[in-house]
């Protein structure tokens, strides 16, 4: 771009970045290539357009520019391809809908018709399919198999660690294609059902634990549940209701190998049935920490 | 090519792409290593970000990605026209 910027788009030398904000904006909605799929000039003065704007646009440049510091040119954006060079792809975004209504045509439906010598080619249209998942199958990966309505069956393969509302691509498993083309794909969005236990936190786990009061005292060990199965967790002496503790690695796979974590809130529990003697050891506890740092009295009780 | 290469291609957030794919803008393969993205995806990726540098709000973007998939639709059902008419007439 050896053009001057402020011409490119259209402004004076002092106008604010509201305006060239503005001017950036008009002519990138009538000269961007992909809102102008047939004109091929619009591409070189959009390219003129963005490279000012990417220049202008920005107060530091902006300002190095107007200081003579750096000059238009090496402004240019190293842009790869635009989406419109993909409008003759098969793609998952390809629409056909907008001669939807044409196809009881004479020509368009003897051309179709016509497809099967190969020059016309059309992917077929893809299907949508809904798959729930347990909490835990979501977590490990595996297999599954979708029913569909006309009584086959879809292998669907899930990737350890889907999270809900994730949609799976199956190429070519849609409807098939016309003339000779590809098929469409399956898409299956993935539900995962709550569990009882676990509960998912982006890719750590979080659980309850409830814990006997000795161990709470004295520490210990207990058995805690995890997605891959059970492990034994060290409670640190004293460790008091809403303790946290992380099991490192033991939460949801990512890709690549590596997990989160599993996070355990403890949860103090008192004997079921009431024991005299542990009333008895309380009744002589003589100390005035009773660990609500004074609120219970303040508190009015 | 991968979610970390896709984002710097585009320059965009991982929160940003997110919602794209949530709200359909964008439909990456899925395998089992995660997502995987082709050059259609970065293109309608960009596509997306030039909308928005254009003040295009969130609720407009699918209907311009709508409207343009379904006119590179008609241009291909044209071109494939074109060229059928040209090869009858070469027929002929």
């Amino acid at each position: 771009m050896a053009a001057d910027p402020y011409s490119t788009l259209g402004v004076k030398k002092d106008a604010s970045p509201d305006e060239i904000q503005k001017a950036y904006r008009k002519l990138a909605k009538k000269l961007h290539p992909d809102l102008n799929p047939g004109n091929k000039q619009a591409e070189e003065r959009f390219k003129d357009v963005a490279a000012a704007y990417d220049l202008l646009g920005d107060q530091d440049k902006r300002g190095r520019f107007d200081r003579g510091e750096i000059d238009a040119s090496g402004q240019e954006r190293p842009r790869q391809r635009y989406y419109r060079d993909f409008a003759d792809a098969a793609s998952p975004y390809s629409s056909d809908a907008g001669f939807a209504d044409f196809a009881g045509d004479d020509i368009l439906s003897e051309i179709f018709g016509r497809q099967g010598r190969g020059t016309v080619r059309m992917r077929g249209p893809d299907v949508h399919y809904r798959l729930e998942l347990d909490f835990l199958d979501a977590i490990n990966g595996g297999k599954q198999q979708i029913t569909l309505p006309d009584g086959s069956t879809l292998d669907v393969t899930i990737p350890p660690g889907i999270s809900n509302g994730t949609v799976l691509r199956l190429r070519g498993k849609g409807r098939p294609g016309i003339g000779g083309g590809p098929p469409g794909d399956a898409l299956v969005e993935v539900e995962v059902r709550p569990h009882p236990v676990f509960q998912r936190k982006g890719d750590d786990i979080h659980v309850e634990m409830p814990i006997p009061l000795r161990d709470a005292v004295l520490g210990g060990k207990v058995a805690v549940p995890t997605p891959t199965g059970t492990v034994t967790m060290t409670i640190p002496k004293w460790s008091n209701t809403g303790t946290v503790l992380r099991l490192k690695g033991r939460g949801v796979p990512r890709p690549g190998g590596a997990r989160g974590d599993e996070y355990v809130t403890l949860k103090v529990m008192l004997p079921k049935n009431r024991d005299p003697e542990l009333e008895k050891l309380i009744a002589q506890w003589a100390s005035t920490d009773d660990g609500t740092g004074g609120r219970r009295h303040a508190m009015g009780a | 090519m991968e979610t970390r290469e896709f984002l710097m291609t585009v320059h965009i957030r991982t929160d940003v792409l997110d919602a794209w794919i949530e709200a359909g803008w964008l439909t990456p393969l899925h395998d089992g290593e995660g997502s995987s993205f082709s050059e259609i995806d970065v293109a309608r990726a960009q596509l997306i970000r030039d909308l928005r540098d254009m003040g295009v709000n969130d609720e407009a973007i699918p209907i311009i990605l709508d409207l343009i998939d379904q006119m590179h639709g008609l241009r291909r059902t044209l071109r494939m026209l074109l060229s059928e008419a040209a090869s009858a007439e070469r027929a002929h």
